[in-house]
């Protein structure tokens, strides 16, 4: 078959112009054949005879297909294999259409779980998600239509899981301008302020207060650091509180969970959040599996984790593993004050200074090393009674501190 | 160090050419007597005569064409195509012959031709005469194109263009004629395919050229003052070649880029930069790549409505805050 | 046919060649097509051979030629390389392009042939540019410039033929009016008419009308053209009546001329004409022309032994020469 144009894949043997046996001549029409775009004479390109058609008339073969053999006279043409499968008939018959099978995919029986919620996140912010092993499913994305952006996930690595709850979180109304200089917030501000905003707008929260006498756990610290002097640890008035609340959320699993969709998800560890005040704003890393570690292993982990803090290399994890979270700020003589939760945590505790007041015992009137603590908890996880029964249960071993030693 | 305007600063380049090299000429519609339509000529014919600065007809494929024959045949014409709208008209030249003789020769011929040419809108010309169409020439290859922003490039890259051996399109941009920048007196040349950074930035990477940095730059200021967002400007300076290293390096610092050019959004050459951020600094990317170009209306000749269609620094500044969820 | 006055005997014999040579060739690439050894488009010049032979032969090596996609017998005529010419028919590395242009580019920079262009038209302004650069340079250089009737109509014909005028530049801008552009008879297509030639009279050009199946007939025309060029006093335009015996190209059923005009024309076949008019004057004996045929095939064989034979080109050389 002739390739009769560039864009010519196959042609239709139309009509023989001359039978088998006839003497043709170089450049003599010997078949009408039609291409796509017409029926076009071919013309032979060797003089002899046609002593052999291969393809019949109304038969479509690919170009390229040896269609007739024009030879010497008298040459006698040795059995030529049948050509090959023709393309189609002229007239075709109707293939049969086999039916259409639609597969439906089932999406699960019964009431089935829905698909888990699809993260949106910016390219940059999946990948350095990755790298710092940030689960992107627990951050707040802030960019068009809440994506998670970088600024998002760096942003988790300082984020506050407390702030002291005041205008700043909430979006001040447009003002009249009132002159002054306006200074842009920096990132972390800006971070904080997103946080804390979502906290308040999303999770109803509710306050329990409890005063603890802390005269004995102030003596006991005393008598175990000396001991431990020896060994350069020193235990902090804050890892006391953190060890107390390990013990409480291990009776209280709940302070220790995550509102996820319809469900309450209880996390295995405990990892208690530390708020520590850095120059650029408030960052909360965790100290983690705090419930295998011992009072002195608590005052290992959060001095080492203050020390990293300091100098920057805390671990991705650290920033965003946190189940709960402390909020002491006793060293600037705050008697009390509430905490905003950082999401998607439950809880926070509050614990102003550790100052002497006069106290009643029995019927007398003594001195006593006091502090105030305050709960924040989320009301959809939690409620009232639940939340008095936590910080008691705290309080009870903060004044009874040798239980923290066992 | 001195200062002149875009249009001294090309004619400069010009007359360094025709000095040179006496296989220079200039060619195109009143480049002679007239003193060219936008004066950048002025005084080349009393100074260079009749045979090297050449009146053609109104006859752009012509003109084109016949600067391809002169210079497969060894001359280094320089041709002016009034403005990029009629280049239209000598398309067939410039795509079909131009760009693809050295190739289908397999080396035997050349075309060392500068086509220098007017691109752009803003001067209410009306829709046939305020075209932006050097992404067209850009997406040919054997073309190269320049689309320079300042006094200083249009020296340089001219400098670059008369000693190359291809074909190229010079796009000046209307507006931008009377601009004044530095040039030095010392001899500098800017090659093509190399951008530069007019404003470095760390939040978000504004990609432009020729009419459009001033735009761009203008849009970073804004951003800067009013949301304290550091743009980093990047000036192309040549479309074909494409620095995409430059961009590729500033969009993986700022994660976000911005490509602005005046040509219509819908097929531009814009989206040629979009789609190379996005392959190659997918993972880098904390927004969609936005884009800020003309309209999708031809040009309108009222004031009002001609500023609309055309990009500005606040259509620049909205695309960066959409790129924000600001 | 007459014989010009001062037709030399080798003469006869190169000019019956080099068109034996320019159908053979094409017969043979014909042949290859429908194998499918050649693809894309192939245009063939058959029954057109007198007028690239009769006027290339006038030129002298430095004079410029440059034509259309129907580009073979002009390429063979200035005496490329058939070898080359198949081989880039077939696209192999060894063609003229390496295998980059195909039929309708070929090119040739020794031999100042400038190059097949397949865009009707595209190549007058070409034409007009290698004039100037020739008049720029004060050089004796003519360029002679092939294109079909179907250019006539293109605006760059109008505008080469303008400028050539305006500038007075040495170009022959030599019409091959086959009568067909493509499929479209002429008079159909140009509001002149046939007689395409009165269109050089709006320039200012000087023009005439030739036989372009009689070989002397054109090659005194072009030597006329080329004195009157020469003498700068800018370009000549010659019309050259004649005839293609094929289709348009290889997928042209051609029905849309009677083949009995086909046969009219056949009878004014140039080669078979010239083959009468050599005998008759005894420039070649019978014994000769078979020598000439023989050495034509033998040729024509030898290329495309050597296009078969040629590897394809490398596709590291994909990108070269994009760019200088």
């Amino acid at each position: 078959m002739p390739q009769m144009g560039f864009d010519m894949h196959e042609g239709t043997l139309v009509r023989w112009l001359k039978p088998e046996g006839a003497t043709v001549q170089n450049g003599e029409a010997i078949a009408e054949i039609e291409t796509d775009k017409a029926v076009v004479e071919f013309e032979s390109y060797a003089s002899g005879v046609l002593s052999k058609i291969l393809v019949s008339e109304g038969t479509t073969v690919p170009v390229g297909q040896v269609i007739a053999i024009v030879g010497a006279e008298g040459e006698v043409v040795a059995d030529v294999a049948p050509p090959r499968t023709p393309i189609a008939a002229s007239a075709p018959p109707e293939s049969a259409v086999a039916p259409t099978v639609v597969e439906v995919r089932s999406s699960g029986s019964g009431n089935g779980s829905a698909p888990p919620p699809e993260v949106r996140a910016s390219p940059v912010a999946r990948k350095l998600a990755q790298e710092r092993g940030i689960d992107l499913a627990q951050l707040v994305g802030t960019g068009p239509g809440g994506r998670i952006t970088k600024d998002d996930v760096l942003g988790a690595q300082v984020a506050p899981v407390t702030a002291a709850a005041g205008p700043a979180a909430v979006a001040p109304a447009a003002a009249p301008a009132q002159g002054g200089e306006l200074m842009p917030l920096s990132r972390m501000r800006q971070q904080i302020a997103r946080v804390t905003v979502r906290s308040k707008q999303e999770k109803p929260h509710f306050y329990v207060s409890s005063e603890i006498d802390m005269t004995a756990a102030m003596d006991l610290r005393r008598d175990i650091n000396e001991t431990l002097e020896a060994d350069g640890v020193r235990v902090t008035v804050n890892d006391l509180i953190i060890k107390a609340c390990v013990e409480a959320l291990r009776r209280h699993p709940k302070f220790n969970a995550i509102l996820e969709g319809d469900g309450i998800r209880f996390n295995e560890a405990i990892n208690v959040g530390v708020a520590i005040a850095e120059e650029e704003g408030l960052i909360v890393p965790a100290i983690m599996d705090c419930a295998g570690k011992s009072l002195r292993d608590i005052a290992v982990a959060s001095k080492d984790l203050a020390d990293r803090a300091r100098n920057g290399t805390l671990h991705p994890q650290e920033y965003t593993g946190g189940t709960f979270a402390i909020s002491n700020l006793g060293m600037f003589d705050v008697s009390s004050f509430i905490a905003i939760i950082h999401p998607p945590q439950t809880a926070v505790l509050a614990v102003g200074t550790v100052a002497k007041k006069p106290v009643v015992r029995g019927d007398e009137i003594a001195v006593a090393q006091m502090m105030t603590a305050t709960l924040s908890a989320d009301h959809r996880v939690v409620d009232g009674a639940e939340g008095a029964e936590f910080i008691v249960d705290v309080k009870r071993l903060l004044e009874s501190p040798l239980s923290l030693m066992l | 160090m001195p200062e002149m305007t875009m249009r001294e600063a090309i004619a400069r380049s010009l007359r360094e050419g025709l000095d040179g090299d006496s296989r220079v000429f200039l060619m195109g519609e009143d480049v002679g007597a007239y003193d060219g339509a936008y004066a950048v000529t002025r005084g080349f014919l009393a100074d260079y005569g009749p045979e090297r600065i050449r009146d053609t007809p109104i006859a752009e494929s012509v003109l084109v064409g016949s600067a391809v024959g002169a210079a497969m045949a060894g001359l280094k014409p320089i041709v002016e195509i009034m403005t990029i709208n009629f280049s239209l008209l000598a398309m067939d030249q410039i795509v079909n012959n131009a760009a693809k003789l050295r190739y289908m020769s397999n080396g035997q011929f050349s075309v060392p031709i500068v086509i220098r040419t007017v691109t752009g809108g803003g001067g209410q010309l009306g829709a046939t005469h305020s075209q932006s169409f050097e992404g067209w020439f850009a997406s040919v290859p054997g073309l190269k194109v320049a689309v320079p922003s300042t006094p200083y490039d249009a020296l340089g890259l001219l400098r670059s263009a008369l000693k190359d051996d291809n074909p190229i399109i010079y796009a000046e941009h209307a507006m931008l004629y009377g601009m004044r920048g530095e040039v030095p007196d010392e001899w500098y040349e800017v090659p093509f395919g190399q951008a530069a950074i007019r404003r470095p930035g760390s939040d978000v990477t504004i990609v432009a050229y020729s009419g459009t940095v001033r735009i761009a730059l203008e849009a970073a200021e804004t951003m800067a003052s009013s949301k304290g967002r550091e743009a980093e400007v990047i000036d192309m300076r040549t479309l074909r070649p494409l620095d995409l290293d430059t961009v590729i390096e500033s969009v993986k610092k700022t994660n976000r880029a911005v490509v602005v050019e005046e040509a219509w959004s819908v097929g531009g050459f814009g989206a040629e930069i979009a789609s190379a951020i996005q392959a190659q600094a997918f993972d880098h990317l904390d927004g969609p790549v936005a884009r800020v170009g003309s309209l999708d209306v031809p040009v309108p000749y009222a004031q009002n409505l001609e500023a609309a269609v055309l990009p500005s620094s606040q259509r620049v500044v909205q695309a960066i805050e959409d790129t924000f969820g600001l | 046919m007459k014989v010009a006055p001062k037709l030399e005997k080798t003469q006869a014999v190169d000019y019956y060649s080099q068109m034996l040579l320019i159908r053979r060739f094409e017969e043979a690439s014909a042949r290859l097509y429908m194998q499918g050894k050649i693809k894309g488009f192939l245009h063939l010049y058959i029954g057109e051979e007198a007028i690239a032979v009769g006027s290339i032969s006038t030129l002298s090596e430095q004079d410029y030629v440059i034509t259309h996609y129907r580009d073979h017998g002009h390429a063979l005529a200035r005496g490329m390389d058939p070898k080359v010419i198949m081989a880039e028919l077939f696209g192999k590395a060894t063609g003229s392009s390496g295998g980059k242009g195909g039929s309708m580019h070929l090119f040739d920079a020794s031999r100042n042939f400038m190059g097949g262009y397949a865009i009707v038209g595209g190549q007058l302004p070409i034409a007009v540019g290698l004039a100037l650069a020739a008049k720029y340079r004060r050089e004796d250089r003519t360029v002679l410039c092939f294109f079909g009737d179907g250019a006539v109509n293109e605006g760059e014909f109008h505008e080469s033929m303008n400028l050539a005028s305006v500038w007075q530049l040495p170009v022959i801008f030599m019409l091959e009016n086959n009568l067909y552009g493509m499929g479209s008879y002429v008079e159909r297509t140009h509001a002149g008419g046939k007689d395409i030639y009165h269109v050089a009279d709006a320039y200012k050009i000087p023009a005439a009308q030739v036989d372009g199946m009689d070989v002397l007939a054109v090659r005194e025309a072009t030597e006329e053209a080329l004195k009157r060029v020469r003498t700068g006093s800018g370009p000549v335009f010659i019309e050259a009546m004649t005839y293609r015996f094929r289709g348009h190209s290889m997928a042209d059923p051609v029905a849309y001329r009677e083949s009995s005009e086909l046969d009219q024309w056949r009878k004014e076949d140039p080669i078979e004409k010239f083959k009468v008019v050599a005998l008759r004057e005894e420039f070649v004996t019978d014994d000769e022309l078979q020598g000439i045929e023989a050495g034509v095939q033998a040729t024509v064989e030898a290329a495309i032994r050597f296009a078969e034979e040629s590897p394809e080109p490398e596709l590291d050389t994909l990108h070269d020469n994009v760019y200088a």
